[in-house]
């Protein structure tokens, strides 16, 4: 094993971070957002569905569709709309949202 | 999420870690054993290892995600999740293309199942470190016995249905929440013992020597492809049907592309690290593919301290990593089917799983069916399956198609932010790599019966799809159109 080359152990390192750190990182992680999840239904009945950057892309697509009448638009506004109410509605937020950015929303 | 909060009109994971490993447990199979180790060394190694992970990254990704994305937008399978976004009876047609490609690779890849349920069981009967074992004749035996392989296959569908008929958390999610991390602890177990025999460092040496040459070459880059997208089952339809099934709070981006698809080839890695020390500590051939497994390791069992007990570590986890992708790719026509037509799941499970063992038989019974069926598929119908789904997130659902699926379904609850370069990538890149992959498998092949019939099935599915469902959907609306007179 000692007598292995140099880019053999870089490949294993690379091998080991790359997919089995990565792998092992993501299954712990989304699994710990499931939890905070669930901590967050339990004590504010409801979750914020969209990030502050994911809010925005939703905004600007529905602002930039040429039919504003479309059964997409409404749904992409209820949508919008309802992570708005709930970000205004509750205290503890999922996604990283300060005071100042809910305050500033609006509903379309 | 509990079930108070959420009022079920469809079956839903009952849990993150039930959806994660139906995820896994539908990509890891018999390939990432038995070729990706191999494909590695053969490639260029640690610069192939390079070139598949950047090809991870920039395809495999965003595709799965793509996939599970619009399985949970649709909420249902194939067809209808087809016919919910695009108006054109074409485009549902190609949702047939998809069920007949699933139906089809299910029908040669169950006896390939049977094949390891039968090792599975002959390792817990200590058959391979019984007194005058002859591994080559037993395989021989095995094979030229259609009775014991039409016998196998029989079984392995028959355990198929009968956890598709439990339903999806009663039967798929128990199933895959036990097998696919009793696969991963079996491999990490053989790996320590792999990485222990004198010798080892030779298998290593193969595996992740680097050969920075091959880098530069065309070949490595289209080997790397191939591989990335065989895979990871971009396109097949499993994770859209595994995504219809993800309720609304749950995330896409993490659980159904970057766990998945390095998850995947980690357990691909797993198996390079587990088996490869040993292929080279007892001199056997590392590229006698389905031969390695089963005729050159079984000669290695009884020479290894604890032969016994490795020996079922390592076919029961080989037949958990095949039969888990059996149960999802199965999973796929159940869903699709029992939502088209007026049948119960139940009845629908018997009727999918009755017809795959009935076109499975010529592949149990003769070889040279499997081969020609492996090679038809999988180098034309699987990519043709890709094409369709890929392309339809890309090209049919309306007003800036793929930016809609990312701002409404990608990137609602989701633990990763994805940014708007993931379009052109499901929209051309991923369409012009398949389109490529199938030309060159055509180029290679030219004239051959096989690439007649790959070309054959490229072509002729999609016509198929579209006449049914040009007729299918024709009759629904005049129904619809009488029923509201």
């Amino acid at each position: 094993m000692l007598g292995l080359s140099l880019d053999v152990w870089a490949t294993m390192l690379f091998c080991v971070v790359a997919f089995f750190g990565v792998s092992i990182w993501t299954l712990v992680y989304t699994l710990r957002q499931e939890e905070r999840k669930m901590a967050l239904l339990n004590t504010e009945r409801d979750l914020d569905t969209y990030s502050p950057r994911a809010l925005s892309d939703l905004k600007d697509w529905i602002e930039t569709h040429p039919n504003p009448t479309h059964p997409d638009v409404e749904a992409a506004r209820s949508a919008h709309n309802d992570c708005v109410d709930t970000l205004q509605s509750t205290d503890r937020h999922f996604y990283e949202w300060s005071r100042a950015d809910v305050d500033r929303l609006d509903t379309l | 999420m509990p079930d108070h909060d959420v009022e079920l009109s469809r079956a839903q994971w009952g849990s993150r870690f039930g959806f994660l490993m139906a995820m896994l447990g539908a990509m890891v199979g018999a390939g990432n054993i038995w070729r990706f180790p191999y494909v590695t060394g053969e490639n260029g190694g640690g610069a192939f290892l390079l070139a598949y992970f950047v090809l991870l990254l920039v395809l495999a990704i965003p595709g799965l995600i793509a996939e599970v994305a619009l399985g949970r937008y649709t909420g249902q399978g194939v067809i209808g999740a087809f016919r919910k976004v695009a108006s054109s009876r074409g485009v549902v047609g190609l949702g047939v293309v998809v069920l007949v490609v699933n139906v089809a690779l299910m029908s040669y890849y169950a006896p390939v199942v049977g094949w390891t349920l039968y090792y599975a069981v002959h390792s817990l009967l200590l058959t391979f470190t019984s007194a005058g074992f002859a591994p080559e004749a037993f395989w021989e035996g095995f094979r030229a016995s259609g009775l014991l392989s039409i016998g196998t296959h029989t079984a392995v569908m028959g355990l198929v249905a009968a956890i598709l008929y439990l339903g999806i958390r009663r039967g798929v999610e128990r199933l895959v929440i036990y097998a696919v991390p009793g696969l991963v602890l079996a491999l990490v177990a053989i790996m320590i013992r792999a990485l222990t025999l004198p010798g080892a460092a030779d298998g290593l040496a193969f595996t992740f020597g680097i050969e920075w040459g091959k880098l530069g070459l065309g070949q490595t880059w289209i080997t790397a492809l191939g591989q990335v997208l065989f895979s990871t089952g971009l396109g097949w339809g499993i994770a859209l049907t595994v995504g219809s099934y993800l309720p609304d709070y749950d995330d896409i981006p993490i659980g159904g592309g970057v766990f998945t698809v390095i998850g995947n080839s980690s357990v691909g890695i797993l198996a390079a690290f587990a088996i490869f020390p040993i292929v080279f500590a007892f001199d056997l051939d590392p590229g006698s593919g389905a031969s390695l497994t089963f005729v050159s390791l079984p000669q290695v069992f009884p020479q290894m301290a604890g032969g016994a007990f490795w020996a079922i570590l390592f076919f029961v986890g080989f037949f958990l990593a095949a039969f888990t992708s059996a149960i999802l790719i199965t999973e796929v026509s159940v869903t699709t089917l029992s939502e088209e037509t007026a049948f119960s799941r139940e009845q629908t499970v018997l009727g999918v799983c009755g017809l795959v063992w009935l076109l499975g038989l010529a592949s149990a019974y003769s070889p040279s069916t499997l081969n020609f069926l492996d090679f038809v598929f999988g180098n034309f119908g699987l990519p043709l399956s890709t094409l369709a789904i890929i392309g339809v997130i890309g090209w049919s659902m309306g007003h800036r198609g793929p930016e809609k699926l990312r701002v409404l379904e990608i990137n609602r609850n989701a633990g990763l932010y994805v940014g708007s370069i993931w379009g052109p990538v499901v929209q051309y890149v991923i369409p012009l790599v398949m389109l490529l992959i199938v030309a060159n498998y055509a180029w290679a092949n030219f004239g051959t019966p096989e690439m007649i019939g790959g070309v054959a099935v490229f072509f002729g599915i999609p016509a198929l799809g579209y006449a049914l469902m040009s007729y299918v959907e024709g009759r629904r609306d005049f129904l619809s159109r009488e029923n509201t007179r």
